[in-house]
């Protein structure tokens, strides 16, 4: 991987926790707005093939709490209509409106995190914490693609001898718990193979030795280093309350000077980051080629 | 994979995690994200919790070849999502969890539902949610290995446990939709998303049941002889 890809994956990891987390976690309609725009434009800039229907999911959502929250919650002074006694009111449409765009933020930018972060990602990053789940993770992911071929032979098997039925649910459901038994026996002689021809070539016999698969450079350190510093830069007025917002009972957003100019900007570059930087990279590629 | 080489470091980060990370991310939190104080609160302690289970995992002394049974059943669990996603609601990943942690022990239980989690949403999509899925499904599998022996063989006490866990995942994971959109709890929405999940909640419960009541059998026979024979 090129661009925002080639960055340590523990860098990548830090840098999706801090600008979710602080996306998700505050009220704030502009915060909600900055982390859609961040997420949408990493989402289009990302060079991979990418599914249109990921569109379908966020427009749904917005909708729906843009709809619904009314429906549930009443707060607010500007009442549009009355249903069945019920005011239906500006503030709690609006609040429903920012939900959902938070919510849509969030679909977005793990989105990009699926695309970006692959399993000898998440393995390498688990690696810190702990090098038995480390190692279960990649043992399972390396399961699940024999297990499914083989439950398929299983399958196709139980066909041939007139065992299987698809008539009705209920029998498919029998067939495949029977598939599913079968193939549990195998998996488990299999288990004991396998952790034996490990024992047997000294795991868990002394002294590790271990091979990273990624290696953190001075590029990842700058990129950790300025991401730490915009959550910071986000997270510090936060805590003094320079992002308070109220919804209710009327829309009211106070600014608090230069601390609340702070923690927007750097929200805001916090979520441009990887966009630069896989932009920049692209720029330098076009440019090579033009000039060879 | 090793990523973090120095012996003493390792021992140093083990310890610290648990009893200083966890205390101040939970309450460094709190007080930046004050008006989604419960989202941000059930959050951390979900995803730290798993990450406690996970340090406590890796210094403990396991098997190998209890570590290979977990990371095979953990993957037994996720081929089975994958391969009865033909039903809507259906998936064995309960299941598999409290049959496996009733022979294998909470422990073991835990680890399997919350990497069954993990690993299954590789393939079918991670989301917030990953952390808050990953703890209700270890939780299932820590009690169900903690009372393992008033489960061990009582088929009918296992599949009112699998029933009554379908009810609880969902309930709970409608706290988590509850909290996360409104951080308090909202009567009227949650009573309005456990309703308009009624229909996928019994689903799930009955078919949870169902597949304890057909594998329960298999389950204690074939890991009742494999614990005898080599005595995991």
């Amino acid at each position: 991987m090129t661009g925002f890809g080639s960055i340590n994956p523990a860098a990548v990891f830090a840098y999706f926790l801090c600008v979710t987390v602080s996306g998700i976690f505050t009220l704030n309609p502009i915060i909600s707005v900055i982390s859609l725009a961040g997420a949408l434009l990493l989402w289009a800039v990302l060079p991979v093939a990418k599914n249109k229907r990921t569109h379908i999911y966020p427009v749904l959502l917005t909708l729906f709490c843009a709809v619904g929250n009314p429906l549930f919650s009443h707060n607010g002074e500007t009442v549009l209509l009355v249903i069945n006694n019920n005011p239906i009111t500006l503030q709690s449409t609006l609040y429903g409106l920012f939900i959902g765009i938070m919510l849509s933020a969030a679909v977005y930018w793990f989105s990009s995190f699926s695309l970006i972060v692959s399993s000898d990602k998440i393995i390498y990053t688990l690696g810190f914490i702990s090098q038995k789940a480390a190692l279960v993770l990649t043992m399972a992911l390396r399961f699940v693609p024999l297990y499914i071929r083989k439950a398929r032979q299983i399958n196709g098997t139980q066909k041939a001898l007139g065992l299987y039925k698809d008539e009705t649910i209920i029998t498919r459901f029998r067939g495949g718990v029977r598939v599913f038994s079968v193939l549990m026996t195998n998996m488990i002689e299999k288990t004991i193979i396998t952790s034996d021809s490990m024992a047997a070539r000294g795991y868990s016999g002394g002294k590790r030795s271990g091979y990273p698969l990624f290696k953190f450079t001075f590029k990842d350190a700058v990129f950790l280093a300025v991401t730490v510093f915009l959550t910071l830069l986000t997270a510090v007025p936060q805590a003094k309350g320079a992002l308070d917002f109220n919804f209710y009972p009327h829309i009211d957003i106070t600014f608090y000077g230069v601390s609340s100019v702070a923690a927007y900007t750097g929200y805001a570059l916090l979520c441009l980051c990887p966009s630069v930087y896989e932009g920049s990279d692209r720029l330098k590629w076009h440019y090579l080629i033009s000039r060879i | 994979m090793r990523v973090i080489q120095n012996e003493k470091l390792r021992t140093v980060l083990s310890y610290l995690i648990p009893f200083v990370l966890i205390p101040a991310v939970v309450i460094g939190g709190i007080a930046v994200f004050r008006s989604r104080g419960y989202s941000y609160l059930i959050f951390a302690v979900s995803a730290l919790t798993i990450l406690l289970f996970v340090c406590g995992f890796d210094r403990r002394k396991t098997g190998t070849r209890r570590l290979v049974l977990v990371a095979a059943f953990v993957a037994l669990a996720s081929a089975g999502r994958a391969a009865f996603s033909f039903i809507p609601g259906v998936n064995p990943v309960t299941a598999v969890t409290i049959l496996a942690a009733v022979y294998l022990g909470g422990e073991a239980g835990f680890m399997i539902g919350a990497f069954s989690a993990l690993v299954s949403n590789i393939f079918a999509g991670q989301g917030v949610w990953t952390p808050f899925q990953m703890f209700a499904w270890g939780m299932i599998g820590l009690f169900a290995g903690i009372f393992a022996k008033y489960f061990e063989g009582r088929k009918l006490r296992l599949c009112v446990y699998a029933f009554f866990c379908g009810i609880f995942y969902s309930l709970i994971m409608d706290v988590w939709t509850t909290l996360w959109t409104y951080d308090a709890f909202n009567l009227p929405f949650y009573l309005a998303s456990i309703t308009s999940a009624v229909p996928y909640t019994a689903v799930y419960a009955v078919s949870n049941a169902a597949f304890v009541w057909l594998m329960a059998k298999p389950f204690s026979e074939k890991l009742g002889r494999i614990k005898l024979k080599y005595g995991i």
